[in-house]
Order: structure tokens, then sequence, then C-alpha cells
């Protein structure tokens, strides 16, 4: 337990490294003494954060809070402007840069890679501190895979043959602006984004503060992450999985936008392998289209300007296809339907 | 912005009133009036300060937003409280199916106490019993404590302030807050048992 003692201190005081982090996310996780331990002395430490929260940060929330509430004239009209300015009640931003064109659907490879693949990836990430190791990691999941390809790939949507950025990588970084960090599974780990770096599967991506990320697949598909304020924050998760229940494997993108506003531009996917994207109230099955994504702690609305989404609200499952300029809303004692929207997403 | 001093002697129901027939101002108060108790509880929850002040204006601008389901008859801030548990409770459940897939494991942890007190009594409990026992404390362990909380100092400045180690000053905060949470639980049996 003295080793614990010493993790928690330092977590405590902000001074544990990286590998420290990840050893007591370890410990915290397999050992329910370390477990209650932990609990026990992060909410004293919360307890006096808040018992002694000083006067600027009275004033701050005060300021913050007020500049955000919706106009009082516009609160009493409709539900879409109150919606409107919970997903961004901040100054705007410059307008985003050009949208990748969305391509031809035979052009499209799946972007599928077996589940095996994560382990090697997870591995990779938890060792990874410098450059060096980011080489050797590449050059492992580079011919983790090949092989997996070679031995399951036929049984899969067929990449096309030399298109190996989508089976070794989900998608790039490909441009950013702000404060970008990558996240790592299992750990608080951020590592500062690079553009042009991979994204592996169960990494995500998070902005502190007001910019924008964008991320690429190899089949041109874009998503645009925006944070006009606080944070943003969504995880590229799971490019294929295992399906439990049969012998294929499951397809698709996969996407969990936890806070900001998302301006997608998805290429045509297949059929059989629709982008999946999820907030916390939300699901949306996109075959190929332009709309955009905005989540909050209480809400999720959508927005498409081209083609159709299928949205899903988790609660009670009910689901409605919001097409061209329609937006719907997710949201406690909102009816689940679509409204006549915008024809352009509105610039932030 | 502060709220003008007209709306500070106003009782709930009459702010409410005045927000709703569109005096966005009389807002101001309402925060001012009931951030103090509301971080103390949402605190509960969180190891970081960002985190509990970005749930507490999320949470105000909920509640503002949802004015009008507010019935005047009854106190604000249970009310309130229960719109930033809603939150909390909202997130709980997310992280319920994407812990394992993110980084989120710790933050799982400290929220799963939701599952045994959903309506954070728990939470005011303690911090009401932090509160007297901080009083309890040596000057010199209470100075510690508010210049680490209240000012925000890093180990390397208060080690600079102390003229004492970053290693020594680590084990002494280590010990006060082993210290001050046997003290809260001191507190609350007493409580109990009263």
């Amino acid at each position: 337990m003295e080793r614990f003692d010493a993790l928690l201190a330092g977590h405590l005081e902000g001074t544990l490294t990286a590998a420290g982090q990840w050893e007591l996310v370890e410990l915290v996780r397999n050992d329910p003494a370390a477990r209650r331990r932990f609990v026990a002395l992060v909410e004293m430490d919360g307890l006096l954060w808040g018992h002694f929260a000083p006067q600027r940060v009275r004033a701050e929330l005060l300021r913050r809070t007020v500049s955000c509430l919706p106009d009082a004239q516009r609160q009493a009209q409709t539900v879409e402007h109150v919606m409107a300015r919970i997903a961004g009640c901040t100054p705007a931003l410059p307008p985003a840069a050009a949208r990748v064109e969305t391509v031809d659907a035979a052009r499209s490879p799946a972007a599928a890679a077996p589940a095996g693949l994560h382990a090697g990836v997870r591995g990779a990430w938890r060792i990874m501190g410098d450059s060096r190791v980011w080489v050797a990691a590449a050059a492992v999941l580079f011919f983790m895979a090949a092989a997996l390809y070679h031995n399951f790939g036929r049984s899969l949507i067929e990449p096309h043959k030399g298109d190996l950025a989508a089976l070794v990588g989900v998608a790039t970084l490909e441009r950013q602006a702000g404060q970008v960090a990558i996240l790592t599974e299992y750990m608080d780990l951020k590592l500062p984004a690079r553009t042009g770096q991979p994204l592996a599967g169960r990494n995500g991506v998070e902005i502190t503060g007001s910019g924008r990320v964008a991320v690429a697949y190899a089949d041109k598909t874009t998503l645009e992450l925006v944070s006009t304020d606080r944070r943003a924050r969504l995880w590229l998760c799971h490019p294929a999985g295992y399906h439990p229940a049969g012998k294929t494997y499951s397809f698709g993108k996969r996407v969990t936008l936890e806070l900001g506003i998302l301006d997608a531009t998805v290429s045509k996917q297949a059929d059989a392998a629709p982008m999946t994207l999820t907030t916390a109230q939300a699901s949306l099955q996109v075959l190929g289209t332009r709309f955009r994504l905005a989540a909050s702690d209480g809400c999720t609305r959508l927005d498409v300007y081209e083609g159709r989404v299928k949205l899903t609200r988790l609660a009670d499952q009910q689901s409605v296809v919001v097409g061209a300029q329609q937006f719907a809303i997710v949201r406690a004692g909102v009816e689940l339907k679509t409204f006549p929207g915008p024809a352009q997403p509105p610039a932030l | 912005m502060d709220a003008p001093e007209s709306f500070a002697n106003l009782p709930d129901a009459e702010l409410a009133a005045r927000i709703r027939g569109g005096e966005q101002a009389a807002y101001a108060e309402f925060i001012r009036r009931y951030q103090d108790r509301l971080r103390a509880a949402l605190s509960f929850y969180y190891s970081s300060q960002a985190e509990v002040e970005e749930h507490l204006q999320e949470a105000f601008v909920q509640a503002y937003v949802q004015l009008a389901s507010y019935d005047a008859a009854a106190p604000f801030y249970p009310w309130l409280k229960g719109i930033a548990l809603n939150g909390l409770k909202m997130e709980l459940r997310r992280l319920q199916t994407t812990r394992r897939c993110s980084a989120d494991y710790l933050r799982y942890v400290r929220l799963a106490k939701l599952e045994k007190d959903p309506e954070g009594a728990e939470a005011e409990e303690r911090a009401a019993a932090l509160h007297r026992c901080l009083e309890k404390l040596p000057q010199e362990e209470a100075a510690l404590i508010q210049a680490k909380y209240a000012e925000c100092l890093t180990l390397q400045e208060l080690s600079e302030r102390t003229q004492t180690t970053a290693g020594a000053l680590k084990v002494r905060l280590w010990r006060l807050r082993h210290a001050l949470r046997t003290c809260i639980l001191r507190q609350l049996a007493q409580t109990e048992r009263a």
C-alpha cells in the first residue's frame, strides 16, 4: 500500500508521471481496497477545493455563466434558438477551412481492422514517451496489421490493396488550431497533438478553450471538432470489432462525441458498414452525408445539410430520419422530431 | 456582472418571477446566492477545481433554460441541485458504457458514489462537517491548507514560502487530509448518535 499512497499523493499534487498515472489506474481498477482509499482521499481533496474556492473563481463563474445565458427575448421563442445557444454560446470563431469534397463510393475503402489490433495499439501507447518509441510502435503495428490482414482480411470488407493507412491507423490528424491534445485509453494521459499524426482506435482528441481540429479518414471522411469556449472532446473507437454472435466482423467507423461541436463530411460508406456516432443522449447511423452534431451535457442537436441520417434517442430507442436542411434535438422534455433547418452550417 | 443591490433581498419566488418577466440580470443574484453551496456539493464528486467550475456553470445555465418548470412555491436550491445532480448522473451513465474505451475510469470511480446516494445528501453533510473540522485545525496547519487550496499555490511555491522541501510538504498535506477525513467521519458519527 506504500506504493499506492505515493502514487495517490503524486496524483493529488499533480506531480505524477504518465507511467505513474497508468500504474495508479491499474491499481484502482484491480484492487478494491485501493479503490476505496482512492475515493476517500480524492473526495477529501475535492471538498477542500470546494470549501476554499477563492473570490476570483466565484466572480469568474458569475461572469462566464451570465455571458452564456440565452438571450431573454429569444428564450421565449422557439426551442431551436435555445438549443443553438446551448450548443455554442460564445463569440464566433473564424469560418471553418474549406471542406474536403465527398468522394465516390467505389473509391472508399472500408476502414476495417481486426479487433486484435487494439491490443497492440494499447500496449504501444502505454510505453510511448518519445519519438523513438513512436517509430518502433509504428513498425510493430505495421507488421501486426499486415499479418492480421493476411490472415483475416479476406473475411472483412475488402480494403484496397496497398491502402495500408486504412489498416494501420484509423485516421489522421489533418489540421489543428488552439490547444489540442491526443488522449489515450486507461489513463488521463494527454499528448500534444501533431498535424499529420495517425490516430488509432480508442484514441481521443481534446480541445481546451477555443479551437478546432480536423481528423481525416483514409476514405476522405473528415470530422472537424470545434470548441467555442471551454472544451470539446471526441473518441475514435473500434474501427472494426469482432461480432460475438457470428463469425464475421462488424464494421464501420465509430466515434463518440463527448462535448463540443462536430462538423462532419462523411464519404459514402458501405451499406453493411455505416458510420456510427454516439453522444450521451443519442446515436447516429450515417452512410454518407454532411452534417453538424453538437453535444452538451444534457442535449444533442443534429443539423443535416446533405443526405439523410438516422438519429436514435438512447433513452427509449426511438428514431427519426433527419433529411437535408432539417435538424432534430435529443433532450429531456423535447419531442423527437425534425424541424426545418439551414441549408449551410452557420460559421463558428 | 454583479447582482444589483435591489435583487439581494428578494425571496427566490420573486426573483424567479422577475427573471421570467424578462429581467435577466436578476439571475446573477441566484448565482451569487447559491454558487457556494452548490460548489461544495459538486466538489464531493470531483478532485479538480476546473471540472467543478465547468459543471457549476452548466447547472446554472440549464436551470435558467428550464426556469419555466420551476415551482416558485418551493425553495430554489433543491431544484437547482436536482438539475446539477441529473447532469452528474447522465455523465455517470455515459461513463458506465464508455469508460473501458476512454481515460475516464478514475472519473467513473468518483461519480459511482451517486449510485448509493442519488440525492447527494452525503455531499452536503461532509461539506458541513469539513467546515467544523477546519475550525479545529492548529494555526500552522490551517495556514498550509489555506495556501494550498485558497491561494492555489503549487508545491514549489509552498516550498519556497515555508522553507520546507517539496517532499516534506507532500507528506504533511497527505497527513492533513487524513486527519481531516478522520475528523469528518467522527463528526458524522456524532451527528448520527445525536
